[in-house]
């Protein structure tokens, strides 16, 4: 557990629109799992927070909600990503890549001297 | 732009859809507590355990709710809803206490809206209508210890062809008229007025015309004409134009409607509103020492008017 890294404000918004793109539609609960599989549970993902990020999104019309059966037969919300969605994911990707590439140099530097 | 506009309006309708929208959320967290007891008793744990477990890994439901509530809408909105929502609960509580204060807002507003009103329309706009109010001024004779001397026409006219100051000069004496016939007569407030009175004040008729140059002679008796206010005229007459040029019964005398003053116009005196404006009406009776002098004259070389109370 405290190993853990805490998430950076706004990433999990990538990593939710980044989750259905390559999953197709989601509840909440199969996104959350989804995210702690990826980053191999380094990641502390407080559950509920998805929740929040997924209302944000909602908001932006980067995803929609469709009510549906969940595998254990109930009544779940299924998440999908929208066209604009797709967009934001991509130009969200380039962003988050330069400045990854951007602080891990800057670190490199510091780490040289 | 469009965009944040239409986040905005979703905002303000997921305050009234709380209620919705709450427990959407709350059967979507169900579920979500339900895969995760799931999972926890494939991995051997007991029922209770699981969902202990389940409910735990999720975090504060009822925190979730608010922070939900907090995104999805407008925080304050929904925070100021709530306040209203109580405050009518606790009027509700005590309704005498409500009964008092409203009574009180109430009584309050009141007074400060009738002494505005009034002091609108005694100092701030005492001559509503008249093009150039500030060059108007009211004259009126008292005798050294102050009291209020009665006014002959004589005098006045004196005045007025005497008086340097001022450019103009009417007369205007306020007076209660009985318009219609003996069976069915009504009480209107109205003023005499010298010929010119109109003029003076540089007003235009709504409709019909004033008294004309032939009529601004300040002979006695020698017009039976009658100007009256719009008010009078929308209320008596319809607002009919085809009432100009017929006649009224004031007194016991025929006057002709010759002209309807502006709907602002009320009348010489701050304060007070008048209906009908005649050249000195009811002249028959009228004995020039019973009249006091008030007169309205304008300050400079511009002009004067005078008005006349009731004697």
């Amino acid at each position: 557990m405290e190993n853990k890294t805490e998430i950076l404000q706004g990433t999990l918004d990538l990593m939710v629109l980044q989750a259905l793109q390559a999953m197709g539609p989601l509840h909440g609960y199969g996104i959350a799992r989804r995210i702690e599989q990826l980053s191999e549970e380094s990641l502390k993902v407080n559950q509920g927070t998805v929740y929040l990020c997924l209302v944000r999104l909602l908001q932006k019309k980067w995803i929609k909600a469709e009510w549906g059966t969940s595998e254990n037969n109930r009544k779940a919300r299924f998440y999908s990503i929208s066209k604009a969605g797709q967009k934001q994911l991509v130009q969200e990707t380039e962003n988050w890549q330069r400045l990854s590439g951007t602080i891990g140099r800057l670190l490199q530097l510091s780490g040289t001297r | 732009m469009f965009g944040s506009l239409h986040r905005m309006a979703g905002r303000i309708r997921a305050v009234f859809q709380s209620n919705e929208l709450d427990r959407d959320l709350r059967m979507e967290l169900e579920a979500h507590i339900q895969l995760l007891a799931e999972e926890h008793i494939r991995k051997g744990a007991s029922q209770e355990e699981a969902q202990r477990l389940a409910r735990i890994e999720l975090g504060g439901v009822e925190q979730l709710r608010e922070a939900h509530r907090d995104v999805r809408a407008l925080p304050w909105l929904d925070t100021l809803l709530q306040d209203l929502r109580f405050a009518f609960r606790l009027f509700r509580k005590s309704p005498g206490f409500t009964a008092i204060a409203v009574l009180t807002l109430a009584l309050g507003i009141g007074a400060s809206t009738t002494i505005f009103s009034w002091v609108r329309s005694v100092l701030l706009n005492p001559l509503p209508g008249v093009a150039n109010p500030e060059r108007v001024a009211a004259l009126e004779t008292l005798a050294p210890n102050g009291e209020w001397l009665p006014t002959s026409y004589l005098d006045f006219r004196d005045l007025r062809d005497g008086c340097k100051l001022s450019e103009k000069m009417s007369v205007t004496k306020p007076m209660d008229l009985a318009v219609g016939n003996e069976d069915s007569f009504e009480r209107v407030w109205g003023e005499a007025v010298s010929g010119d009175f109109f003029d003076l004040l540089q007003l235009k008729p709504e409709i019909g015309r004033f008294f004309s140059r032939e009529e601004v002679d300040h002979e006695q008796n020698a017009h039976p004409l009658v100007v009256i206010g719009h008010s009078y005229w929308a209320s008596h007459l319809h607002s009919d134009p085809q009432a100009i040029g017929t006649t009224l019964r004031i007194g016991r005398f025929p006057y002709t409607i010759i002209g309807v003053a502006p709907a602002t116009f009320s009348g010489s005196m701050a304060g007070l509103s008048f209906q009908m404006w005649a050249q000195r009406p009811c002249t028959a009776n009228w004995r020039p020492q019973a009249i006091r002098r008030s007169l309205i004259g304008n300050g400079g070389p511009s002009a004067f008017s005078c008005a006349l109370p009731p004697g």
